[in-house]
């Protein structure tokens, strides 16, 4: 099914461009890098104030709404330049191991991300700047963050894993 | 004794041949390399972009640098050091390699930029730190720290362009696609 998939993007003129057009996969990749940067700050500054490691100058609530609309604009641009370069090299990705764990572990990284937003800015006891998040939140804060790194990783290795 | 010879004399070295002919070294290396460069990238922009007054205008300056800075410096050495073992393990090419020359002379671009900012702009931080934006100084030197470090990670990314095939490690069994690849960046990934 990924086969035909990767044939049928390969035929679309789309592919032909970004093909065709020198600049255009370097350029999305830079920008995906810087995107990643944004990312892989945000979700540090976040997670590690959430687990009470840096950062405690400011509170968990400021913190998170500081980094989350890094996160999620990092996000849509990521997802943006990402899909120029799959549908530049459909093959190259969509039957990578590497890309295939990447977008698995993206969806668990999405998932604890917005876990993160709603139990920091929903209504719960970490209004307070003192206050110290409970468990359920202290877990997400791990995951999230062994999840961003790992993506960044897995991202990697889809240019050493064929 | 010339640059190149320098360049031979590191990579006939034992790490260096090691590192070469490793499967997993260099893409590990590379690996930490990137995630490190992405982390020193973020958390300077936080700083510069404090300094623009474009976010975080509540927060003082000087807090801003005190929860970004160690991030920086630590991600930095890391940076440095796998970025170094990639370095020795075709030192040759990467000192001959245009991008990568551009890429050091603005990292020193940048550590200019940062010694002359901390040196006499911000030694008077205390009049200034509630501001937003900060003085002109202040801003030319956050805006010239953007531009270098987004410099410095186009120059990365150009370098395994032109110096690898598919910017995997230096491999003889493809040299083909690293000749392509000197003339046309986009042609080493097709």
């Amino acid at each position: 099914m990924l086969e035909s998939l990767c044939a049928w993007i390969e035929k679309s003129p789309l592919s032909a461009s970004i093909q065709n057009v020198g600049w255009i996969i370097p350029v999305s990749q830079i920008v995906h890098i810087l995107g990643l940067a944004a990312i892989l700050f945000s979700a540090l500054s976040i997670d590690l104030r959430i687990l009470g490691v840096g950062g405690r100058r400011t509170s968990v609530p400021g913190m998170t709404a500081h980094f989350l609309p890094w996160i999620w604009s990092a996000v849509a641009l990521m997802a943006t330049t990402g899909a120029i370069l799959i549908i530049g090299e459909p093959r190259r990705d969509l039957l990578n191991p590497a890309f295939q764990t990447k977008m698995l572990l993206l969806v668990c990284a999405l998932l604890a991300t917005l876990g993160i937003q709603r139990m920091v800015q929903g209504a719960s006891p970490l209004g307070a700047a003192g206050g110290r998040p409970g468990w359920p939140v202290r877990i997400l804060a791990v995951f999230s963050l062994a999840l961003w790194f790992s993506i960044a990783v897995c991202g990697r290795l889809i240019a050493y894993v064929n | 004794m010339s640059i190149v010879s320098i360049a031979q004399w590191i990579e006939a070295t034992g790490p260096a041949r090691s590192i070469a002919q490793s499967t997993w070294m260099f893409p590990a290396a590379e690996t930490v390399h990137v995630l490190a460069i992405a982390v020193v990238v973020g958390s300077i922009a936080v700083l510069d972009l404090r300094l623009l007054g474009v976010s975080w205008k509540s927060r003082p300056v000087t807090e801003v640098a005190r929860d970004v800075l160690p991030f920086t410096w630590t991600c930095f050495g890391i940076a440095a050091i796998a970025g170094s073992l990639m370095f020795v393990s075709a030192a040759v090419k990467y000192a001959t390699d245009l991008p990568f020359q551009l890429k050091m002379l603005l990292l020193l671009f940048a550590g200019a930029n940062m010694l002359i900012f901390h040196h006499f702009t911000y030694s008077g931080v205390e009049n200034w730190d509630h501001n937003a934006p900060s003085p002109r100084a202040a801003k030319v030197a956050a805006g010239l720290s953007l531009a270098f470090w987004i410099a410095v990670v186009v120059c990365g990314r150009m370098v395994s362009f032109t110096t690898q095939n598919d910017f995997g490690p230096p491999s003889a069994s493809n040299p083909q696609a690293t000749v392509l690849a000197q003339v046309d960046p986009g042609a080493a990934l097709r």
